[in-house]
This record gives C-alpha cells, sequence and structure tokens, in this order.
C-alpha cells in the first residue's frame, strides 16, 4: 500500500504531502474552512449547507484529490475508511435545541457521522466500500487492518483513510490519507503513518 | 404587505434559511423553478422551505402534492402566503 497524498487541518494550517497548502492561523474554523473554499476557487454551493465536521472532511478531501488522476478509477475501486471520537455530538447538541422550537431538517441530516462519507462521494462520485469508526479512544490498527482488508476482499484500488474529528471551533482535527493499493509511489503506507495524528 | 415586498422578503428568507451564500437576492428570479434546473434545491431544502412557512408565516403544508405547487416558484410560494397566512395582511 502507497500514500499517493495525505492532508492534515488542524489550528488553522492546512497541509499536504508537500508542505504547507493554506494558513489561517487565529482564525475560527468556519472562518478558515471558507476562506480556503474561496482560496482555492471551489465551486460547490452545497458547501455551505454543511456543518463543520462535515466541511472539515470535505476540505480535507479537496486538497487530497488536488493531483489525483481520479478518471483512472472506475467508481467502485475507491472506497474510505474514516474514524472519530465526537461522532457528530456538537450537531447533535444544536438539533436538540432545534427541537424546542421547529426541528431543523438541514442541521438532522448531519447528526449521523458518514454524512461525511456521503457527501465526499457525491462530490467525487465514490461508490466503493466505505465505513466509520467511532470510538473513545482512537485505534489505528483498526484503521489500518480495516484498509488492509478492504484492499485483499474487495475491488478497491484506492483509498481514503484517517481521522476527522470536530469538537469546537478551536479543537478539530483532519488527517486523512489518500492510499494506492499498487500504484507505486514513494511513502508505503503502513500503521506508523496512523500512529501519531499529531504531525 | 403588498405582493412585490412580500418576493424580496422571502429572497431574502430563502438565502438565509438554505444557506445559498453565493447567490444574491437580486439573482433570484421569482419566477424560475426552485428545484431542478433553477436554484437547484434539494429535498432537504424542501423540508427547511416547509419549515420556513410554518415558523414565519404560521402556515402548516402536510399534503405532498401541495408542496410541489406551493414551492414551484418563489412567485407561487408568494401567491400561496398572500391567500393563507394570518400573518400577512
Amino acid at each position: 500500500m502507497y500514500i499517493l497524498n495525505h492532508c492534515r487541518i488542524s489550528k488553522g494550517i492546512i497541509s499536504d504531502s508537500d508542505g504547507i497548502v493554506f494558513d489561517s492561523q487565529g482564525n475560527n474554523l468556519a472562518y478558515f474552512l471558507k476562506e480556503f473554499y474561496k482560496f482555492d476557487k471551489i465551486i460547490y454551493p452545497k458547501f455551505y449547507k454543511m456543518d463543520e465536521q462535515c466541511k472539515l472532511a470535505f476540505i480535507a478531501s479537496e486538497v487530497l484529490f488536488r493531483n489525483f488522476r481520479r478518471d483512472d478509477y472506475a467508481d467502485e475501486e475507491l472506497a474510505m475508511i474514516f474514524a472519530n471520537s465526537d461522532s457528530t455530538l456538537t450537531t447533535d447538541m444544536s438539533f436538540w435545541d432545534s427541537t424546542f422550537a421547529i426541528a431543523s431538517p438541514g442541521l438532522f441530516v448531519y447528526t449521523l457521522p458518514n454524512i461525511m462519507l456521503g457527501e465526499i462521494a457525491i462530490r467525487n462520485k465514490i461508490k466503493g466500500e466505505n465505513i466509520f469508526f467511532i470510538s473513545r479512544e482512537y485505534d489505528p490498527k483498526l484503521l489500518y487492518n480495516q484498509t488492509e482488508l478492504v484492499f485483499q476482499n474487495t475491488n478497491t484500488k484506492i483509498a481514503i483513510v484517517g481521522w476527522v474529528n470536530y469538537e469546537n471551533d478551536t479543537s478539530y482535527l483532519a488527517k486523512l490519507f489518500l492510499v494506492s493499493k499498487s500504484d507505486e509511489a514513494k511513502n508505503i503506507f503502513s500503521l506508523e503513518n496512523l500512529i501519531n495524528l499529531n504531525n | 404587505m403588498n405582493m412585490d415586498a412580500l418576493v424580496e422578503e422571502l429572497k431574502v428568507k430563502l438565502i438565509e434559511q438554505l444557506n445559498l451564500e453565493d447567490i444574491k437576492p437580486e439573482e433570484i428570479n421569482p419566477s424560475e423553478p426552485l428545484f431542478g434546473d433553477g436554484l437547484g434545491l434539494d429535498s432537504i431544502d424542501a423540508l427547511e422551505l416547509i419549515v420556513l412557512l410554518e415558523r414565519d408565516y404560521g402556515i402548516k403544508i402536510s399534503d405532498p402534492k401541495e408542496g410541489r405547487k406551493v414551492f414551484a416558484t418563489l412567485l407561487t410560494m408568494a401567491e400561496y402566503i398572500r391567500a393563507n397566512s394570518p400573518a400577512i395582511s
């Protein structure tokens, strides 16, 4: 398994395999991601409807796919394997608050973490395997093993693997890898890549 | 409130409620379809419009067939509000 690209978003900085892509330290997440959306000239109006966690996953996937030859693969050959610890707790609470007046359908759709997979799948026409793990403690081995399993047992050739977690506007982290089963790249994907989320 | 004022009010509410940040009120043609080719709204947006009607204009829509006609364009929405809202005189 090889790493074609990776993306990390934390503390106002977006980076990929080549280094820092965008630096907006000091700004809150909502502002920061919107700035990047404009900076990168992304045109996808649905972005504005997403909650912050989904925007975080969406922007990370946009960075991952920047130089990726998407058309080389069938829709069914791309998989997604994600994890986090907070599920969609922040939006769950916002939705709960909205139920005291008239519940918001627009908020409700973001009360399941796999909406992140759905949004990325719709944007990139991904129809392969997908799974979202939620666990209190981060389990990199589970993510790694699942990636191996998907590559071994399905027709997956490319997988997006990693962590997207949002607690609040200052505490959030996305770290995603674009992993190829066989396209040789300079970096081999290993458990070590997943173990440390902080670099 | 006259029809023109209501249409202008609806444009602003639509943008706010549906997070249409790339769209300015003057860019919305009241006669264009809201769904499909027009503003490109989806099924969740339709639910948000039902919430908007109930919350801001005191109108409940429970029949999906009725909703389809009401939300055809911004103009049909405004006409329906004018005819049915206790909040609009």
